[in-house]
């Protein structure tokens, strides 16, 4: 609930507050760059749009502690030139992913690839920081 | 707004661009993901007091670094308190930026050419851009505001010179920096010789924000492919809002 109230206020700071900026957020400020991620886990949902696709996944710890975490694409304009579709990861769905970590701390990472269970490649490439958008 | 685009849309293509006589731009331009350095001829043409950043295509500028811009104190100010997360809700989610940031970001556009008008038409967002060659000039100041802004253009040899006012408030460098509703852009856009790409400076200027003005260097590469719907979602907001921070590095 305090984390409601928290998000809450942001919303409504961010109501009140200039009309300028916008969500299409910075890798750069969102993201570490210089560390890296990589999580197997089973998938609890996959969105394909716009402005990034996001792909939810349960992750069962070592010592039986399960964690939730999100990872975020690339625009899906951009993966789709790359081989992806909306069908490309599926609920239920064991992969590993690797990226790069939000700055915040939260368990959320920027994608730079993602592999079924066999290890296979979804999509045809992976991406890199020449791929922010 | 969907009439004048479809209007405009059917003047470039029942117009052909060459009865102007001049460089001919249509076609499909890829993300510029690539940084280059501005070509001296065109650093040449800039005014005095101006800073090229160097965020254009995949560069990205942290949070408190602004590339040599050097900013008034309310902006300053404003860029010290920002906070990125608060524009991950669902209300703010899907607000475009104006054409001062999106014109060098990571997607591709299309040109369509005709005689009086060119059409830009962006993946990013949508969003769609009309450039008058004319003759016309822009509206009283007092006309709407808009992220694509007013555009007149004409050219200069095989230079297209664009000049747009009339910009919504938005960001210049995504991370706290906005302009003001009275900026003014001037670009530069030209294909390179080899007709491969096409390039361009970008320019502009805000005293609300700015004590010295700012210019990019964009080129893209000329593509065979589409604009693809973008159909921002806002729902992703909520995706970002449903994780649990940890320890922050």
């Amino acid at each position: 609930m305090k984390r409601l109230a928290r998000l809450s206020l942001a919303a409504a700071v961010a109501l009140v507050a200039a009309g300028a900026a916008h969500a299409h957020h910075s890798f750069a400020v969102f993201f570490n760059p210089e560390k890296s991620v990589k999580v197997t886990g089973k998938v609890t949902s996959f969105r394909f749009t716009n402005p990034h696709g996001t792909v939810a996944l349960t992750v069962t710890k070592p010592d039986g502690k399960i964690e939730e975490w999100r990872a975020e694409t690339n625009a899906p304009v951009i993966l789709s030139r790359r081989g992806w579709t909306r069908d490309s990861i599926k609920a239920g769905q064991t992969i590993t992913i690797s990226g790069w970590p939000s700055r915040d701390g939260r368990n959320y990472l920027r994608l730079m690839e993602a592999r079924d269970a066999n290890g296979k490649l979804i999509g045809t490439a992976p991406f890199g920081r020449q791929d922010q958008s | 707004m969907r009439f004048m685009f479809a209007a405009a849309l059917a003047l470039a293509v029942t117009v052909p661009a060459a009865a102007e006589d001049v460089p001919d731009l249509t076609g499909f331009w890829n993300a510029p993901v690539q940084a280059f350095d501005m070509p001296a001829d065109l650093e040449a043409k800039l005014p005095p007091d101006t800073v090229v950043i160097a965020d254009s295509g995949a560069a990205e500028f942290p949070r408190g670094v602004f590339g040599g811009l050097k900013l008034t104190p309310q902006a300053a100010a404003r860029a010290e308190t920002w906070r990125a997360e608060d524009d991950m809700t669902l209300t703010r989610a899907c607000l475009p930026p104006s054409i001062v940031y999106s014109v060098q970001g990571p997607f591709p556009f299309e040109i369509h050419q005709a005689p009086g008008l060119l059409v830009f038409r962006y993946e990013y967002y949508d969003q769609v851009r009309l450039i008058h060659t004319d003759g016309r000039g822009h509206p009283p100041a007092d006309a709407p505001h808009s992220k694509m802004g007013h555009s007149v253009g004409h050219w200069e040899g095989n230079e297209l010179v664009v000049d747009t006012t009339h910009l919504a408030s938005s960001t210049i460098t995504n991370n706290g920096l906005d302009h003001s509703d009275d900026i003014r852009m001037i670009e530069r856009y030209r294909l390179t010789p080899d007709g491969k790409a096409l390039e361009a400076s970008q320019w502009f200027e805000d005293d609300a924000t700015l004590e010295n003005n700012g210019a990019r260097y964009i080129r893209w590469g000329r593509g065979n492919d589409y604009v693809r719907p973008y159909e921002c979602d806002p729902s992703f907001a909520l995706e970002y809002q449903g994780v649990i921070a940890q320890d922050a590095d």
